[in-house]
């Protein structure tokens, strides 16, 4: 659209079109409306980053060159990744873009995606291999690229850690059918110790001075007389304790160089007075956070950028678990409340840009991540709302600016989950409902007084505890606690579950990537009933869950030693008092999960088997074998059968519905057989991201009437696209019957609604009737897409008219034209429900 | 030789990275396994490493003259990049997509250099 269209259009009537960006741009203050038009979308257009994006090698060539300076000095490992961390920070190139009040990027321009190769060498040729990303002078860059690969052979953390990991194990999960990531502790979901750290009480400096007083009582008892096994693990805690401090100390010296630097632009450049104001007091908070902590919500949020800045510079994180209507909120009650020192309209500015900052962090990341996370650079799902440890209402003011800012720089990462309880107040709702109306695609809502229960049960966390719990990652929850906070959620405990169904018809033999991966059940046309059937099913699905768990449970006793992670450790009062790394399993109460993606195509399958093979025997298991191994070619027929004519999940139908509580409750009891190295359980989570589009080429044909090739089921628990024909009642009446308390850790439910028919206040009561039912029947999730097709077909075919228009993909949201054509076309088969 | 042996032997040349010298620019044949139907990209790792469908392990296509094995349970383990000019049983898939942003998809190797010419 042209400026002077824009300028001539009133909001009111893009609104009633129904064009909620065109309306946001015109509602937006200059500020933000510039900052947000100079993003970079970092997010992978399907599978590859959109052009002009780049590797930034500046952090990659920092590394290693420090790297290389260290190899002969006789620092422990921990305090040499340390130094390396802290020379990193020293020597990165900073800068401060026009209009920011808020500073910090992970990489070193703003169109650049940090490096980390020390994490595994063998992804390290994605970034040689890639042209498209690769900044200028090509050729020269290349050449840099490959030598740092070169270095890194052998050295990085896989590398460390492939001798000791069991090698089938490992072959399993690296021929990338059953799993999806890698088994590291610098590269996955790091949650936080947000109680700890973000809630005023201390700051950098404080920790510096609480670990100089606990290395000199160590130190000395040390040096006393005498010598016992305690003793011996002294020098290990004093290590520890001096890499943390290292990193800490390099935290405040980059805010002091962004402090610097605002500061010379301002006395010696900006020439408007108020840019002049701004820019000092953007070294004004520089130089009051990290060391101190915040006074004001513009050094809040600048404190929370530089957390996230330094954990990103330590390690590759895919998620942004956060609460920050919760950590923030007590300062914008200070500064628009009590002191009025913020305007409601200064404060939405700085909130709007705190989520355009957080859009703007990228690390650079594999083919097989941007395709699972297609239009994102990872999960920053935050989370909003919820109660306090005393269980009262959580939310407040700036629950409502969050949602408000959302809507006016209409960012796709960060989204919002809200946790919903019944003290939510119908004003909160009505902001909640509009961001969904307008095609945001967010807030997702989670039923908190489930999800607090879900804590208490599967990992046994107190309920002050379980109260504080964010999104770990998609939908995950977790605790911001001393003990409860998860440093790192290995990302390879994803489970491809459609191979266990495939697993039966194979004998756990994977034909398309050519290995024997699951388990070597016996021959499926020698089973005689649906029992038999169902037995094997268990065992493939406890094969597959026990060889992926296997590899993060290693990866978790190794961590401390292999994988350190000082940083995040000198943020957490675990390590602070214990002297040990974070992920030491021993000082955590544990919050695994098994992320289950492709599910529901099991519950499906098991379905059709049952009535087309064993009640109703129109076709033998033999038939369904070889229709299967010949990818339905010849028998389409049959296949069609097994489409129309196998009862499907989500139609509220007892058939299919009771398939789904026994797989849940055979998962479920697995999951208190597997253990965490902290001795806790390991609950399944059905969820997708977009890996249903990913592992469309790598699941074979299905007896659901899938084929190779086609897309799999979008959702946790959600209906195959187009499959759920009984209505919106039914799909929650059918997701109702899950126990979401015990059932599993959290389940994912998409649902498209009508934008016209949830238009008005009409739409907001049918909204928040349908949100009674959902909550009466204890769902602990669901998420809405409100764009309708005619907006996405329009978008499909002429993409640069649509740019800003979000869809909600799995556990997040992207712009649509971001995501791949296969989708996209998923996205708008799911069906639109009329309430 | 215990199975654990095997294993390990099996698998070691598809777990360490190798040391390249060359930048990448050294042109490749018509004819290598990455182009081929039966050759699926191992969707972890990055650098190329696959494996073939149709061929077992014991394979060797580089061999004169080539060894092919169909017994088995385990597959042949190749590369995107190793030339296929001898084997009999090259498949020249057909590339879809042209731009390489689609994904799950054979062209998800579209996005390595040394394929770009290669369609």
């Amino acid at each position: 659209m042209s400026q002077a269209a824009l300028k001539d259009t009133s909001v009111d009537v893009f609104e009633k079109k129904q064009e909620w960006w065109w309306a946001a741009e015109k509602k937006r203050s200059t500020r933000l409306d510039y900052l947000r038009k100079a993003i970079w979308k970092k997010g992978a257009i399907g599978g590859l980053y959109a052009p002009g994006v780049k590797v930034d090698l500046e952090r990659a060539k920092l590394h290693t060159q420090k790297a290389k300076e260290m190899e002969a000095s006789p620092d422990p490992f921990v305090m040499k990744f340390a130094k390396i961390l802290a020379h990193v920070l020293d020597h990165k190139t900073i800068f401060i873009t026009d209009q920011a009040q808020l500073v910090g990027y992970t990489g070193s321009l703003p169109h650049t995606m940090a490096w980390d190769p020390s994490c595994a060498s063998i992804l390290n040729e994605e970034a040689y291999n890639d042209p498209t990303a690769i900044p200028e002078p090509v050729e020269e860059n290349q050449q840099a690229i490959r030598e740092i690969c070169n270095y890194w052979i052998g050295k990085s953390d896989l590398d460390k850690m492939m001798p000791v990991f069991d090698m089938e194990d490992l072959m399993k999960m690296l021929s990338g059918s059953i799993g999806w990531g890698v088994p590291l502790a610098r590269g996955g979901y790091s949650n936080k110790d947000y109680e700890y750290i973000m809630t005023g009480k201390r700051a950098f400096g404080d920790i510096i001075e609480e670990l100089d007083r606990k290395i000199d009582e160590v130190d000395a008892e040390v040096h006393k007389p005498g010598a016992t096994a305690e003793t011996a693990k002294m020098y290990d805690k004093l290590n520890n304790w001096d890499a943390m401090k290292i990193t800490l100390e390099a935290g405040i010296r980059i805010a002091e160089r962004y402090a610097r630097l605002a500061r010379i632009i301002a006395e010696n450049f900006e020439e408007d007075p108020e840019r002049k104001e701004e820019l000092l007091k953007i070294a004004e908070a520089c130089e009051q956070v990290p060391a101190k902590p915040p006074r004001t919500l513009q050094e809040s949020f600048q404190y929370d950028i530089f957390i996230q800045m330094m954990s990103r510079n330590e390690a590759i994180e895919g998620a942004w678990p956060s609460r920050p209507d919760y950590y923030h909120g007590p300062y914008y009650d200070k500064d628009v409340n009590i002191d009025k020192t913020l305007t409601k309209e200064e404060a939405l500015d700085l909130v709007g840009e705190f989520l355009i900052r957080a859009a703007e962090v990228c690390q650079f990341k594999p083919k097989w991540t941007r395709e699972g996370l297609q239009g994102i650079d990872g999960t920053w799902v935050w989370t909003m709302g919820g109660v306090k440890k005393d269980g009262s209402d959580a939310c407040n003011d700036l629950t409502i600016a969050f949602m408000q800012a959302a809507r006016l720089v209409r960012v796709a990462n960060p989204t919002f989950s809200f946790r919903w309880h019944p003290k939510v107040s119908d004003e909160v709702m009505r902001e909640i409902f509009e961001c969904i109306r307008q095609g945001l695609g967010y807030p997702s809502m989670r039923h908190d007084p489930v999800l607090i229960a879900n804590s208490m049960h599967w990992h046994g966390h107190p309920i002050e505890e379980a109260r504080t719990w964010v999104h770990q990652a998609c939908l995950s929850p977790c605790p911001t606690t001393k003990r409860g906070y998860q440093p790192m959620r290995m990302a390879n405990a994803t489970a491809n579950c459609a191979k266990i169904i495939e697993y039966v018809f194979t004998s756990g033999f994977d034909h398309v990537v050519n290995m024997q991966v699951g388990a070597e059940t016996p021959d499926v046309t020698t089973l005689t009933n649906f029992e038999e059937f169902f037995g094997v099913w268990i065992e493939q699905m406890k094969t597959i869950f026990s060889i992926l768990v296997r590899a993060v449970n290693r990866a978790r006793m190794l961590a401390p030693t292999l994988t350190p992670r000082p940083f995040l450790s000198g943020i957490s009062e675990r390590s602070i008092e214990s002297g040990l790394d974070t992920c030491e399993p021993s000082l955590a109460r544990g919050n695994a999960w098994i992320t289950a993606f492709t599910w529901v195509e099991n519950i499906d399958s098991l379905a059709a088997v049952k009535k087309l093979v064993f009640d109703e025997k129109k076709y033998t298991l033999a038939e369904l074998k070889e229709a299967l191994a010949k990818n339905w070619e010849g028998s389409e027929e049959m296949r069609l059968d097994f489409v129309r004519n196998a009862p499907k999940w989500g139609n509220d139908d007892d058939y299919v519905d009771d398939i789904m509580l026994r797989c849940l409750d055979e998962a479920a009891k697995f999951s208190k057989v597997l253990k965490c190295p902290s001795g806790n359980n390991w609950p399944i989570l059905p969820e997708n991201v977009s890996g249903n589009i990913h592992y469309a080429n790598i699941v074979g044909a299905l007896p659901n009437g899938r084929r190779l090739g086609d897309a799999l089921y979008d959702g946790g628990v959600s209906p195959g696209p187009g499959l759920d024909k009984n209505g919106p009642t039914a799909v929650l009446k059918s997701c109702g019957k899950i126990d979401h308390i015990t059932g599993g850790r959290a389940f994912l439910l998409n649902q498209r609604l009508s934008p016209t028919q949830l238009a008005g206040e009409k739409g907001y009561q049918l909204w928040r009737a349908y949100m009674r039912t959902w909550a009466d029947l204890g769902i602990d999730h669901i998420q809405f897409n409100m764009v309708d097709d005619k907006t996405l077909r329009s978008a499909q075919k002429d993409p640069e008219k649509y740019q800003e228009v979000i869809v909600r993909v799995a556990g997040y949201s992207a712009h649509f034209v971001d995501i791949s054509r296969k989708t996209q076309d998923n996205i708008i088969q799911r069906t639109v429900q009329g309430l | 030789m215990s199975r654990r042996d095997e294993k390990r032997q099996a698998y070691t040349s598809m777990l360490i990275p190798e040391k390249k010298e060359d930048n990448g620019t050294r042109s490749v044949g018509q004819k290598i396994c990455g182009t081929c139907k039966n050759y699926m990209e191992s969707s972890w790792s990055s650098d190329g490493r696959g494996s073939c469908s149709f061929l077992k392990m014991g394979s060797n296509i580089s061999s004169v003259p080539p060894v092919y094995m169909f017994d088995g349970k385990e597959g042949y383990m190749t590369k995107t990049l190793s030339d296929a000019a001898a084997c009999k049983y090259f498949n020249k898939m057909k590339m879809i997509d042209k731009d390489g942003y689609e994904c799950s998809d054979p062209i998800y190797r579209r996005s390595m250099r040394q394929l770009q010419q290669n369609d």
